[in-house]
């Protein structure tokens, strides 16, 4: 979709981009990271000739970009940058009307297009289609900023450190929602970004840069598992183990958990696993409460079986099936158990997460 | 305020304006107060009004013409292609400010010859530097970002030009033309002294009359007329741009 063919970018003969290769083919989300002044920008700028190559050819389906009029190409490709640059004398819907209007839709369509973005990013469209952007906080204008770049329906988009600005905890949910929206809209992505968590999380490739050149390109799994040199192995962190484990989903791991239910008469429940396990997790109103330590065959069966049940808050033990192994690393650290169970959203026990599955992964990783 | 007070406002005073030109026994009444040892206390050979129809005309042709330039000039130098103009043109424009506008006008005379042909000219070289200053700085303070994102939704120079960086630099531009109206009111009287007319007519002769009844008469229709095209101007200023208003917060 997106085709890098041994590009260079000189600003007065000094080099910020060198010989740089790279396909982004369609739906992926490429995300292009490094130190500052490595040439992201520069880079993600040359494909809708916000800049343009000393040497080398961009391309875009195939086709050499500079075959397009510049205005005209940028009109394909949705671009988003850290400073939002939303237009202070129009409305929301107006900012996010721009290029349908560049493009001469329909004034209907246009309307209906802009509600329907609203609600993509999750603003409600009456209550935010009028306001100007001074009216807005950080995280909802670069919300905006997404819906006016997707306004068209482009194939491509294009976003340079588009959640750099906006505090920690908003720019958590600015991802979130932005994966949730790329799963549905499989767009073509080029992003840049100086924040590894991010790339990590986004990412289904990373192109890792220096000083104008492509030192690494892998998933996000591969570069931590096997970083190519030490630059590599610096920049991403002496926990890269860890980072690694936030690409992993709790789903995918899990086991199925065993559960007695306490509502239920709990001698017969135990006996009836007696031998084959020792543990099992407690649910009351099929929510996990707790947990219970099953008599080994041959001792006596206590007069009272709830005694031995450990009672713990489900919303400081359990996790997510959406949550990563990374979070459910965090919580049996946190709360020094070896093992914490799965929650969907409703809540319920959908099975359990171990220390030992975790360990596998993070052994599968440094095997090598 | 609404746009239809707003031009209530205006048409308000307009017809006050009117009026009060045209009410020769209150001026006779004000200026004998004044001055009681005065026989003649308004001019007598062109009614206020006239004058003030004189007067407009030279204001209003200098003006159009100022806003032009220094509006065209203002765009142009802040183009990729004009940039490097624009150092010499802000020099240039503060050196004719410097020029006293008597020593214009005698030099337009020497050209143009008496009337008010280079009492035009001279009224719109001293009135183009506050517009064109203003153009350039409500251009230049268009923020970066707002400019890297038009030309990346891929808006042609010409588009964000006119969508953007002039509604943008609007309130500050109309400003400029507000200051530059209000002194070229003022500066207009010296008009009279090549004969272009206008209300420096009685200001003149009260000067050679030694009569300064004629001059205050002058003075104070002057000083009125510059008043209200102010509030006029201001009133289009806040009817035009009513976003810029409410983005005070900025």
């Amino acid at each position: 979709m997106i085709e890098l063919a041994g590009v260079s970018k000189l600003y007065q003969d000094v080099p910020a981009v060198r010989d740089l290769s790279l396909k982004v083919s369609a739906g992926e989300v490429c995300v292009l990271i490094g130190p500052s002044g490595c040439g992201k920008s520069t880079t993600l700028k040359l494909v809708n000739r916000m800049l343009e190559p000393s040497s080398g050819r961009v391309l875009i389906r195939g086709r050499d970009v500079h075959s397009f009029r510049p205005e005209l190409l940028r009109r394909q490709i949705g671009y988003v940058i850290q400073s939002i640059g939303l237009f202070p004398h129009m409305t929301v819907s107006e900012n996010i009307a721009v290029v349908p209007r560049l493009l001469s839709w329909p004034r209907e369509k246009i309307r209906a297009r802009s509600e329907e973005l609203l609600e993509l990013v999750g603003l409600k469209s009456a209550q935010y289609g009028s306001k100007l952007p001074f009216e807005l906080s950080g995280g909802e204008a670069q919300r905006i900023g997404v819906a006016r770049a997707l306004a068209a329906d482009p194939p491509i988009l294009l976003m340079d450190e588009p959640f750099g600005a906006v505090d920690p905890l908003n720019r958590e949910l600015l991802q979130s929602e932005f994966a949730r929206i790329q799963a549905r809209l499989k767009k073509t992505v080029l992003f840049v970004t100086h924040d590894l968590d991010e790339a990590i999380r986004l990412a289904d490739r990373i192109a890792l840069m220096r000083d104008g050149r492509l030192v690494q390109l892998d998933s996000p799994e591969d570069l931590l598992a096997h970083p190519a040199g030490s630059f590599v192995r610096s920049f991403v962190g002496a926990d890269r183990a860890l980072k690694r484990l936030s690409r992993f989903p709790v789903a995918d791991f899990m086991s199925p958990a065993r559960a007695v239910r306490l509502e239920e008469e709990l001698t017969s429940q135990l006996e009836a696993v007696r031998g084959q396990t020792h543990f099992l997790w407690v649910v009351e109103e099929n929510r996990p409460s707790g947990w219970i330590e099953v008599p080994p065959a041959g001792r006596a069966m206590p007069d009272h079986p709830e005694d031995l049940i450990t009672r713990f808050d489900c919303r400081e033990l359990a996790v997510n099936r959406e949550a990563t192994l990374r979070s459910a690393l965090s919580r049996m650290l946190g709360q020094g158990v070896k093992a914490v169970p799965v929650i969907d959203g409703n809540g319920q026990l959908v099975g359990e997460i171990s220390l030992k599955s975790i360990e596998a992964v993070t052994e599968e990783g440094s095997r090598s | 305020m609404s746009n239809r007070w707003r031009l209530f406002y205006i048409l308000l005073l307009a017809a006050f304006f009117v009026l009060l030109m045209s009410f020769n026994q209150l001026w006779e009444l004000v200026l004998g107060r004044i001055f009681p040892a005065e026989q003649e206390l308004i001019y007598p050979r062109a009614g206020l009004l006239q004058l003030v129809g004189e007067h407009l005309l030279l204001v209003t042709l200098s003006s159009l013409a100022a806003v032009t330039a220094g509006a065209g000039i203002g765009i142009f130098v802040t183009r990729r292609a004009g940039r490097e103009f624009l150092e010499p043109v802000g020099d240039l424009t503060s050196l004719a400010q410097t020029f006293p506008p008597v020593a214009i006008l005698a030099l337009a005379v020497s050209s143009l010859g008496f009337g008010w042909k280079p009492t035009v000219v001279a009224l719109f070289l001293y009135s183009i530097l506050p517009i064109l200053r203003n153009t350039v700085s409500g251009l230049e303070a268009v923020a970066p970002e707002v400019l890297e994102a038009a030309r990346g939704m891929g808006m042609t120079p010409a588009q964000r030009l006119v969508r953007i960086e002039l509604p943008l630099a609007l309130p500050v531009i109309l400003a400029g033309i507000r200051i530059s109206v209000v002194i070229n009111v003022g500066t207009a009287t010296i008009g009279a002294v090549i004969g272009a007319g206008g209300l420096g007519t009685p200001i003149i002769a009260g000067l050679v009359r030694e009569n300064p009844a004629l001059v205050l008469q002058g003075a104070l229709a002057a000083a009125l007329l510059a008043f209200s095209l102010d509030q006029l101007i201001a009133q289009v200023e806040k009817a035009l741009a009513p976003a810029a208003g409410r983005r005070a917060g900025r």
